[in-house]
């Protein structure tokens, strides 16, 4: 049995937990004692303040949509936020060389790559579709997607001021290859018996300078030609982000730390933009005379009130233009305290707050506890609850001659879609596995 | 440790599948759109007037047998006649002294006008107003007088209506049918018969040396008789209309109850009221026969009275129909059938018909309450 137990805590730290080592204090490694090389690092986070579970409902043996007359308004629209939003972002770490410096210092060379996208969907929309016109007007304004990918070379130092407090700091220079920003400074649909009338006033960001769009006669941008495909272009926004940070050993076994990180941004250039913007009315097909009370006549009527309506939606090509867009930014804060009857043993505490320049901020406060074996193993348990409710987090890791593998796995409850990962519920995701080489 | 474990295996399980939401056993597409209400403006449909639809219907030539047209678009009925001409050389030839005003004397008359009027008040039809005008013709380069008596009469002649002795009334000189007299009435009988009594033309002296040109031209005298129809009585009853050839396949939308409104701008002076509406559905008989039989599941409520207006001063009234289902949804429906009443116009103001006035239907809107229902989105 004790067998048992041993092996599925090895596989459990294999396969799941870790340090997250992508938010990792910079200001920690003042205390290595030896370098590392660190290659391939992944780290994968999913955030979605609503889950499968908000939108796919069992009813009577069957999986129906919240849109099925068998599921009530207050059931459906009950289940959505006021913004029901997704992120996803991919950390991907090239290389990491960490040095100690002939002075107490240590040094750290990084060069990785990040993706970032997300989704908002203001409850509204829904609304309309599951319940009517009925509470008009609308403010649809937080419809928003946008995405990103951009490199970081980063160059990181920490210093020891003493045996008991170090702080650290870590420059990136940030390379932006490619950024999609469609957002509405305002975005209302009014509907009456007597009007449907919608106020647009929305920007449809798209970088790249070796790829343009072209227009269309009237000026609109089509996306269906572009000029430069297939060319690989220099990057097309730059910028700088910092992470700070310091970690405080007031006494033997007890730790407290603190970061921020990713404190900057990006000025992307975003050559292919476009502005949507205008007020449509549709009042129903005005004057139509007898003879054009037919099928063909209708439709193509409504053809026409459709081109309206897209020449209102419809982004027009505008100069580019430059436009500083923050990164997510991310502090932590950590207490571990070693057990003085088992110094292995460690209860921590820990706490996260995510913000982000496009839909609410992310948080969480969690507690656990870990057991390390130095040079040969390391396994941390924790939970707590944070902006989508309960979380918890496994991590571990295991060390071979100077080899560390090392993975984390973040989730909520609510299960997920069978065969899939998808969460039932609003739900937090982290994922990270990688391998680093200890020089010893 | 074993508790350890245990929390372990329970944190791990928190993250597991739900079976109830398999995707892989598919999900059910339908879906119930707009479950409370939802409201679409549909539009404006018009002007339109009583000709685009005659012509639609291509009852144009028909109409046009019974019922004449004016230059204003009226619709009037109409009749003229003359009933004295002579040419001023052969009137100056028989006056006793041609060198002095004279009186010439003209043969009493009496004529009918051609009724269609039994023919137009089976259609609710009465001919209002009515104008009769007494037109004479002088070639002078001088003025001429009429005088006599005009006496109209309806009921085949044993009802005066009206009677109206004139006197020496001028007609300007180069007059061709020139209106000396006219009598208009608005309601009350049909003129169906006229007389004329000691009438007599007052000609000026010397005609044919004063103005030797017009010896050729002719004096003469004639009728015009022109009734304007209007609706003053209404058609009894109503008028079962049914339209069989909808195709509106609400039954697999699951409709419950749908509205349409719309603001009538009638300048018709007619009262329309469409009422006892009925929706019709396919059956098959007993003879194994498809059918149209109205459809008892759907209730039908309706407030469509279109009131009546008049050129130049249109009058808006409100309509609504309200299909629902008295009980589960709106099936296909296949027909229509409608009970039109034809009222006479109310209130004050010009009552006469015209081609030309215009129906119009404005904001024209639907409302579909309790959902509609798509079968896979």
């Amino acid at each position: 049995m004790k067998k048992l137990v041993l092996l599925s805590f090895i596989l459990l730290a294999l396969c799941t937990g870790a340090w997250a080592q992508g938010t990792a204090n910079p200001a920690e490694s003042a205390f290595l004692e030896y370098g590392f090389v660190r290659v391939g690092e992944i780290q994968s986070i999913t955030r979605n303040n609503v889950g499968a579970a908000s939108f796919l409902f069992p009813s009577g043996g069957k999986l129906v949509t919240g849109l099925h007359s068998s599921i009530s308004s207050e059931e459906f629209l009950g289940g959505l936020e006021a913004v029901n939003s997704m992120y996803s972002q991919i950390n991907y770490n090239l290389f990491s060389y960490g040095w100690k410096s002939s002075a107490r210092g240590f040094h750290t060379l990084e060069a990785g790559a990040r993706v970032n996208y997300g989704l908002s969907v203001p409850k509204e929309i829904l609304q309309i579709l599951k319940t009517g016109t009925a509470q008009s007007p609308y403010d649809l304004s937080s419809l928003k997607a946008f995405g990103n990918v951009y490199g970081e070379i980063a160059y990181g130092y920490s210093l020891p001021l003493s045996d008991k407090f170090s702080v650290g700091g870590r420059v990136k220079l940030l390379l932006g290859l490619y950024s999609v920003d469609v957002s509405a400074r305002k975005f209302s649909l009014t509907t009456t018996e007597d009007q449907y009338k919608v106020d647009l006033d929305a920007d449809v960001d798209l970088t790249s300078t070796s790829t343009k769009v072209g227009t269309d006669e009237s000026g609109y941008l089509d996306y269906k030609s572009f000029s430069g495909k297939g060319k690989f272009g220099l990057p097309s926004g730059a910028g700088l982000a910092v992470d700070l940070g310091a970690v405080w050993k007031p006494f033997s076994g007890f730790t407290l730390s603190a970061s921020v990180l990713d404190l900057g941004g990006i000025l992307w250039y975003y050559g292919n933009a476009g502005t949507s913007s205008g007020s449509y009315s549709f009042e129903g097909l005005k004057n139509l005379t007898t003879d054009e009370l037919d099928q063909e006549h209708i439709s193509s009527r409504l053809k026409d009130a459709g081109e309206e309506v897209l020449n209102v939606i419809k982004p027009k090509a505008v100069n580019g233009s430059y436009k500083f867009k923050a990164v997510p930014l991310t502090a932590n804060m950590k207490a571990s305290y070693a057990m003085p009857f088992w110094e292995r043993l460690s209860v921590d505490a820990s706490c996260l707050y995510t913000g982000y320049n496009y839909c609410a901020p992310y948080w969480e406060a969690r507690g656990g506890l870990s057991i390390d074996f130095p040079d040969i193993a390391h396994l941390g348990l924790n939970a707590g609850s944070g902006a989508y409710g309960f979380v918890y987090g496994v991590n571990g890791s295991v060390e071979f001659k100077s080899f560390r593998l090392y993975a984390s796995y973040e989730n909520g409850i609510g299960g997920v879609i069978p065969y899939g990962s998808t969460p039932l519920k609003a739900n937090n995701k982290t994922l990270l596995f990688g391998l680093v080489y200890l020089i010893k | 440790m074993k508790q350890f474990s245990v929390l372990v295996a329970l944190l791990l399980l928190w993250s597991c599948s739900n079976m109830d939401y398999d995707l892989s056993k598919g999900i059910d597409r339908e879906v119930t759109l707009f479950s409370d209400q939802i409201s679409l403006p549909l539009g404006d449909v018009g002007p339109m007037t009583p000709r685009m639809l005659i012509d639609k219907v291509g009852m144009g030539d028909m109409l046009k047998s019974v019922i004449q047209e004016d230059e204003e678009g009226y619709l009037v009925v109409t009749q003229k006649g003359s009933f004295y001409s002579n040419p001023v050389l052969l009137c100056s030839y028989l006056l006793p002294d041609p060198t002095r005003p004279s009186v010439i004397p003209i043969d009493s008359y009496s004529g009918s006008m051609e009724s269609t009027s039994s023919l137009l008040e089976m259609f609710g039809l009465s001919m209002s107003p009515q104008v009769f005008t007494l037109q004479a013709t002088n070639p002078l380069t001088e003025e001429i007088a009429v005088s006599g008596k005009l006496a109209i009469s309806s009921d085949g002649g044993s009802d005066t209506l009206l009677s109206q002795e004139f006197s020496e009334v001028k007609v300007s000189a180069l007059t061709t049918d020139g209106e000396f007299l006219k009598v208009e009435r608005t309601g009350g009988k049909m003129f169906n018969g006229f007389k004329l009594d000691d009438m007599r033309l007052h000609l000026p002296a010397s005609i044919t040396e004063k103005d030797p040109l017009s010896g050729w031209s002719s004096f003469s005298l004639a009728y015009n008789y022109k009734a304007y129809l209007s609706l003053v009585g209404g058609l009894p009853g109503s008028i079962p209309f049914d339209i069989s050839d909808l195709d509106l396949p609400l039954g697999q939308y699951k409709v419950k109850e749908a509205r349409i409104c719309a603001d009538a701008v009638s300048e018709i002076p007619i009262t329309l009221d469409i009422s006892d509406v009925e929706v019709l559905v396919k059956r098959i008989g007993e003879n194994g026969v498809a059918g149209l039989v109205p459809c008892e599941d759907v209730s039908v409520d309706t407030r469509l009275t279109i009131a009546s207006g008049c050129t130049g001063s249109p009058v808006v009234t409100p309509l609504e129909i309200v299909v629902k289902a008295n009980e589960g949804t709106i099936p296909d429906i296949s027909g229509l059938r409608i009970g039109i009443s034809v009222k006479a116009p109310s209130g004050e103001g010009d009552k006469r018909l015209n081609l030309d006035q215009t129906v119009s239907f404005k904001n024209l809107r639907a409302t579909v309450s309790g959902g509609i229902t798509i079968p896979s989105l």
